[in-house]
């Protein structure tokens, strides 16, 4: 919704008489920098110099009440509102696409509780994820959550996206530390959910928001359980010969209900281009991180134990020293130039399976990108790094080298990739994504995913937000309400 | 021309679209701007390359010039890419433009006109004082630079009183020119040029063999950029850091002190931390004055966070310097220490400000100098 300068003036004066002058922007400078996040469609659409999706203003609340009264603004105006976090999204979850209001969350940044005895946090969602881990260490905890995204993100991006970190498959995912939520509601109602996450007091109104990616309503504080730094932690790694091999590993040491911290499983490709690159291990097979922490001799009973399933399957251990490497360097790949950038075309596909769907998935991907883009010469990568009690999520990527120079065409070509790889994923018995969210890269094929029981998301949307104000165009929902 | 065009064009290529190293990038953590971060000047840069963005939008320069340029963010980074030298580079983009914020303008008009971008009249007394210690034919000259003049001229006084006691003979540049390192981080290039060359020819004159500088930006300025701007500094000629010089006296001239039982912790300055990597000996001089070791304030080393002079800003941008002494001081805080020390005098100011502004029993503040001349 690009609006008039009348409209303008009109709106930011409303703004500025909640949140202060200094805390709206009409600037093209600040505009053009809120136009894009961390997806490449945006990207690329700046980079080859594509008119941007700009928001029509940009705002800093600091208060849930600041919230609500932008909120009610907007919903006078019929404005767009887009939350917005760190902007380390992959899947253009905060692109203003009809412009509006981009509401930058980043001075809702206090901590408002740290309760050492029941080891919570309660925080305002704008703070960045790294600060908030600093002070949670500074008290000997830590909230373990550690995405790549971690020095961007902020604990409400973590949240509205089912984050995911690097120790998820001990710690869990984002969603399974919130304890409760403070949520602003479409309308400006401020809510809380139940103060605990189990109950019986019927459904919980806390996993309505885990994920809604600002189209739901806007969450301004958190209470998130912790854990104590723990008194060790240590890695190992081992080489399989196969990647069946490797993941029928990760399956036994799940399954026999091992905990480790992190299980990293990387497929015969990435095993070479980016351990090579990255390590500087020359190996060939499936190479696997392995990492356990917590009291010194639990550690050592779940090292013993994983490493026994590791060489009943001719796993070759490695040592600890590549497992150390791979954890202090485990955000370098996410930097450029070691993360895939412009111009190449790439994708991170990802998807979650039951154990006993998951080679059959990775290898029907594989197929339907390398084989139905061969023209592109589209190449296929996977590692399996978050592992459930019943299944495991394979990441994978494409990449092809040489996209279309026109960005309409690049655009339709990237498209085409993600939509037959999504339905690979969801006729393998995967869901369309595992921890990075929906946007609107996905969001079109959110009804096919969930069939019938869209109805009840799409109900949901409706009943909350009947305008349509919140982040149109993402998770699915339409453009107008 | 610190980077090369392939350079730039690399550096904001990889940065533009790269949120990782937000966090540590002061300013970003300040504002709360995705704007004010490195991948906001970097895509506003990429934007005003291409003529989406234009040089003239005012919030430009406000952008280029709310930056650190203190290595932090580069330092952070597994590319390392030169975000200071190309937000610099930008700003004497802006310079040229005749865009640049009044705040450097008048710095410039200052140093030109008296010798520092700060108040003329704070610290004449002590620098006259400090002539009048001057040996002529000595060989060891002090370079106070304009922090040491003029903004906390305490450790101009201390560092008299040190050599005054230990009778070394020392000399200074009468009248001292600024050594161009403001100028240079407002991007004022020609100007910094200027100043550079007017001190290599002043310290060719003076015939010293050592030059001692108390401010690590100035010591920062002679040792890597002098060359840069093509001023030559005698050869042969030996510059130290004030810490450092201190460090060889204890170690060479067996320097001893009574040591102190309070519990000391150390800020690194931004040019102490990543551009000269000055780490040791700063803290082996603690080691010889205080009985315990120093305690480490979060962020140290390499990973030390600027207290708010980086990049100038105290000249375009003093309340956003002011902030970051605040959060720096409040870090000190934490570590218990009674005694918070850096090494040189701007940092020493600001993060003094701090403390009378916090109004707290945090750590007393004290330049490295001062606390080694208390304890002569």
């Amino acid at each position: 919704m690009a609006v008039n300068d009348f409209l303008e003036d009109l709106i930011q004066t409303e703004i500025m008489d909640i949140v202060g002058s200094e805390d709206v922007s009409v600037n093209k400078v600040d505009r053009y920098a809120y136009s894009t996040d961390a997806f490449w469609v945006p990207r690329m659409w700046l980079d080859r110099l594509q008119r941007p999706c700009f928001p029509d203003f940009v705002v800093h609340p600091e208060s849930a009440e600041e919230v609500s009264k932008v909120l009610k603004v907007a919903n006078r105006f019929h404005l767009p509102v887009i939350p917005y976090g760190g902007g380390t999204g992959s899947q253009g979850g905060t692109v203003p696409l009809i412009g509006g209001i981009v509401l930058d969350l980043k001075k809702m940044n206090k901590i408002i509780k740290i309760d050492e005895k029941s080891l919570t946090v309660t925080a305002q969602t704008g703070i960045n994820g790294q600060i908030l881990e600093w002070e949670l260490n500074r008290h000997g905890l830590t909230l373990a959550h550690y995405p790549a995204s971690e020095y961007g993100a902020t604990l409400g991006g973590y949240i509205a996206a089912r984050g995911s970190g690097t120790l998820s498959t001990k710690y869990g995912k984002a969603e399974d530390m919130v304890m409760s939520l403070e949520v602003v509601l479409p309308q400006g109602d401020i809510i809380r959910s139940l103060p605990i996450p189990n109950h019986s007091c019927g459904p919980d109104v806390r996993q309505h928001f885990i994920g809604s990616e600002g189209t739901l309503g806007v969450i301004t504080e958190a209470t998130m359980r912790l854990d104590p730094i723990p008194e060790e932690r240590r890695f190992r790694s081992y080489l399989f010969t196969d990647l069946a091999t490797g993941l029928e590993a990760g399956r036994r040491i799940m399954t026999h209900r091992y905990r480790p911290c992190t299980m990293r499983l990387y497929d015969p490709p990435s095993t070479q281009k980016f351990i090579k690159r990255v390590l500087g291990l020359d190996v060939e097979g499936s190479f696997m991180v392995t990492g356990v922490d917590g009291p010194r001799a639990l550690v050592d009973l779940e090292e013993a134990g994983i490493r026994e399933i590791c060489e009943s399957l001719g796993g070759c251990d490695l040592g600890s020293q590549a497992g150390e490497v791979w954890w202090k360097q485990r955000y370098d790949f996410y930097f450029p130039p070691f993360a895939p950038d412009l111009p190449e075309l790439f994708g991170t596909i990802e998807s979650t399976t039951t154990y006993d769907k998951i080679l059959s998935l990775y290898e029907m991907k594989k197929k339907v990108i390398e084989e139905g883009y061969k023209e592109w010469g589209a190449t296929y990568t996977g590692h399996f790094s978050h592992w459930f009690p019943w299944g495991v999520m394979v990441y994978d990527r494409f990449f092809i080298k040489r996209p279309p120079q026109d960005a309409h065409e690049a655009m339709q070509l990237h498209n085409m990739i993600w939509a037959d790889a999504a339905r690979a994923s969801m006729a393998s018995g995967g869901v369309l994504n595992d921890h990075h969210g929906i946007g609107f890269k996905l969001g079109w094929l959110m009804p096919e995913q969930y069939g019938a029981a869209w109805q009840i998301l799409a109900g949901m949307k409706k009943m909350l937000d009947p305008n349509g104000i919140m982040n149109p165009g993402k998770l699915g929902f339409s453009f107008h309400g | 021309m610190f980077l090369t065009d392939e350079e730039k064009k690399l550096t904001i290529e990889g940065c533009r679209f790269c949120p990782m190293c937000f966090h540590a990038d002061t300013v970003a953590g300040i504002t709360h701007r995705e704007t004010y971060s490195p991948r906001g000047r970097a895509l506003t840069l990429f934007a005003l390359e291409h003529g989406v963005l234009k040089w003239e939008e005012p919030a430009v320069a406000d952008v280029l010039y709310k930056s650190f340029t203190d290595g932090l963010p580069q330092e952070w980074c597994a590319g390392h890419y030169d975000h200071d030298e190309l937000i610099i580079d930008s700003r004497h983009r802006l310079v040229e433009k005749g865009l640049a914020p009044e705040g450097v303008g008048r710095a410039a008009s200052r140093i030109l006109e008296t010798g520092s971008p700060y108040d003329p009249g704070n610290g004449k007394e002590v620098f006259r004082e400090a002539i009048a210690s001057s040996t002529s034919d000595a060989e060891l000259l002090v370079f106070a630079g304009c922090a040491g003049r003029s903004l906390y001229p305490a450790s101009l006084r201390a560092m008299v009183k040190l050599l005054k006691a230990k009778k070394i003979p020392h000399r200074f540049l009468d009248p001292e020119p600024c050594c161009g390192m403001p100028l240079y981080q407002l991007g004022d290039f020609t100007h910094a040029a200027q100043q550079a060359k007017k001190v290599c020819q002043q310290i060719a004159e003076a015939r010293v063999r050592e030059v001692v500088c108390l401010d690590a930006d100035c010591f920062r300025m002679l040792t890597m950029r002098f060359a840069r701007f093509g001023a030559q500094l005698p050869e042969g000629l030996r510059v130290w850091h004030v810490s450092e010089w201190l460090n060889s006296m204890i170690v060479k001239e067996k320097w001893t002190f009574e040591k102190r039982p309070d519990q000391v912790t150390y800020h690194d300055p931004s040019s102490l931390a990543r551009f000269t990597r000055l780490h040791e000996p700063p803290r082996a001089v603690l080691a010889s004055l205080f009985s315990g070791k120093p305690l480490e304030i979060f962020g140290n080393g390499g990973k030390a966070f600027c207290c708010g002079d980086g990049g100038g800003m105290l000249l375009t941008n003093p309340e956003v310097a002011r902030e970051a002494a605040r959060r720096r001081f409040e870090q000190a805080c934490h570590t218990g220490a009674a005694f918070l020390i850096t090494a040189s005098p701007t940092c020493a100011a600001l993060l003094s400000e701090a403390r009378a502004e916090a109004r707290t029993e945090g750590p007393v503040v004290r330049d490295l100098i001062e606390i080694v001349s208390e304890s002569v």
